[in-house]
């Protein structure tokens, strides 16, 4: 198998010939650098490569897998990069910014050692947007993440690198986080698939937090098996984040389940303030649900630009928070654009910031016994619109930059306050043959249900192939 | 700008101050547009709530709702 052949594949699929011994770990890393170093002239995806570590950790599982009582995890031997955000321990992670830890990690991340305990290989870390807070994947430090379907067009961010390294075939998935749709953004500008799981049912210990009421770290991927494949792996208690909470479910058999029955939520007055083009994609892949027996039916979402204030309420004062010292006294390290949104933070008051927080169960209430009532999960957009270049998103592109900006968020972050498990999943391209995305919101802790549609849609319309690319020409 | 508009600004000066954050002069009406629109926001929630709505009652009715 050649290094393109080896990134074509799933993560479930190569570790499966990773265990049998079709291929050995060292092969599959060294294939996966391979791939990165010819992609990352042009995509700026991977931020560090951990190339001696790695291969020694492949050597290493292979050796493990000669042994007569070897078992190997569900990620065995697996090559993998994540964005740079998760301790790992002896190392200091970038955040996508200036400030950083002074001191390195004393211990990995939960995530981290979940994935490494399934036998899963780190071989880089990837691109992220300065503190995680960015919808667009610029990033003046370590310069912009770029698209594979059109370097001149913006990944989405916050996880910029991960969605960019997925969709290029670097890696068969990454880690992100989302805290207003930095899964769902990058995942849908990039054609791929990514999860926001219900809040609490994987731990962020160990994770830079932004806003840790809206956190939550999930997994981006090209195959929606994955996405359960990593579910499975890292959901559950965790004794060092109190939030993280472990429902039995089968996540890995739900992708094979038939959706027939299940009740698809749709308000078409959402269609109505959204580019033609892509309420068409969208009508589109509807009608991929509905062919596999889900059942349409008309809900009425509430006021989602209020939704996106009581969101805000609880990001911005979160996030100043977290940076106050360093914006006490580093307000210089900052990008213009973070320090902005950061200053943002200080206008709300504590007693705003602890209504937004008291006023959570009431609307989450108001959705499961208003559009959820008539519904199993309710469909939406992801973006509403086309992906922008990254100079249309660039500083100094003025209100209308800010405006581009915004309407990259309206359908994400007003959701993340609702806590509810989310999946974006990709449409058909555009004129300009970029692909865009669509989501399915799901009640709490149904991620199974939000897996069973996304496993019946990838069946119909297909796992989208790698965007190869090599060095800007 | 307006009376609330100017009630914000006022506050998140003397917010930033207290927090000895500097907020450069072409900033400081889009900083206070965000605390009227975010105080708006809160007055708007309060008409609901009760004694009975807890800071940390999220996560519990998350759990109670959990479906599989």
């Amino acid at each position: 198998m050649t290094e393109t052949d080896l990134g074509m594949l799933p993560a479930y699929a190569l570790a499966a010939l990773l265990r049998k011994g079709d291929i050995t770990a060292l092969e599959a890393t060294k294939a996966a650098i391979a791939r990165a170093e010819a992609a990352n002239p042009t995509l700026n995806a991977v931020v560090s490569l951990e190339t001696d570590e790695a291969l020694a950790a492949a050597e290493k599982a292979d050796q493990a897998r000669r042994s007569p009582h070897f078992q190997g995890g569900p990620l065995f031997g697996v090559p993998l990069a994540h964005k740079d955000m998760f301790n790992r321990t002896g190392r200091i992670a970038s955040w996508g910014a200036k400030i950083r830890a002074t001191a390195p990690a004393s211990q990995d991340a939960t995530v981290i050692a979940r994935l490494r305990d399934a036998g899963a290989v780190q071989f880089a870390s990837l691109n992220m947007a300065e503190f995680a807070f960015g919808i667009t994947g610029h990033n003046y430090h370590i310069g912009h993440c770029r698209n594979p379907h059109d370097p001149a067009r913006i990944t989405g961010g916050s996880s910029s690198g991960s969605a960019a390294a997925v969709a290029a075939g670097i890696v068969p998935f990454a880690l992100g986080s989302d805290t207003g749709g930095s899964i769902r953004v990058p995942a849908s500008c990039c054609g791929i698939a990514g999860i926001r799981p219900t809040w609490g049912l994987i731990s962020r210990s160990g994770a830079m937090p932004l806003a840790p009421s809206l956190d939550t770290i999930g997994p981006l991927a090209r195959d929606v098996a994955d996405l359960a494949l990593v579910l499975s792996v890292l959901a559950g208690a965790d004794p060092a984040d109190a939030t993280a909470h472990a429902p039995a479910a089968d996540y890995r058999a739900a992708v094979a389940e038939t959706p027939e029955g299940l009740r698809i939520g749709v308000d078409r007055t959402l269609w109505e303030s959204i580019d033609p083009e892509i309420a068409r994609l969208l009508d589109q892949a509807l009608s991929v649900l509905l062919d596999a027996g889900a059942v349409e039916v008309s809900v009425t979402i509430p006021d989602l630009l209020e939704l996106d204030r009581y969101a805000q309420l609880l990001q911005f004062g979160e996030a100043s928070a977290f940076h106050a010292k360093w914006m006490r006294d580093r307000p210089e390290d900052y990008s213009d654009q973070v320090r902005a949104r950061l200053q943002d933070g200080y206008a709300v008051s504590a007693v705003d910031y602890i209504q937004g927080l008291r006023a959570r169960p009431l609307i989450l209430n108001d959705w499961l016994t208003g559009p959820f009532d008539r519904a199993d999960v309710l469909f939406l957009p992801s973006l509403g619109r086309g992906i922008p270049t990254l100079a249309e998103t660039d500083v100094g592109g003025g209100e209308a930059m800010t405006k581009t900006i915004a309407s990259l968020l309206r359908f994400t972050r007003p959701l993340s306050y609702l806590g509810l498990p989310c999946m974006a999943l990709p449409t058909g391209k555009d004129a300009n043959g970029m692909p865009n995305g669509f989501q399915l919101l799901g009640k709490p802790y149904a991620e199974t249900t939000l897996l069973r549609l996304g496993g019946a849609y990838q069946a119909r319309v297909g796992v989208p192939a790698p965007r190869l690319t090599g060095p800007l020409k | 700008m307006s009376a609330s508009s100017s009630e914000g600004l006022q506050f998140v000066i003397e917010a930033l101050r207290r927090q000895g954050v500097s907020l450069p002069p072409e900033r400081r009406a889009d900083v206070a547009q965000t605390a009227s629109k975010l105080t708006a926001t809160s007055r708007l929630l309060e008409e609901r709530l009760t004694l009975a709505n807890d800071v940390h009652g999220f996560l519990t009715a998350l759990r109670q709702r959990a479906t599989s």
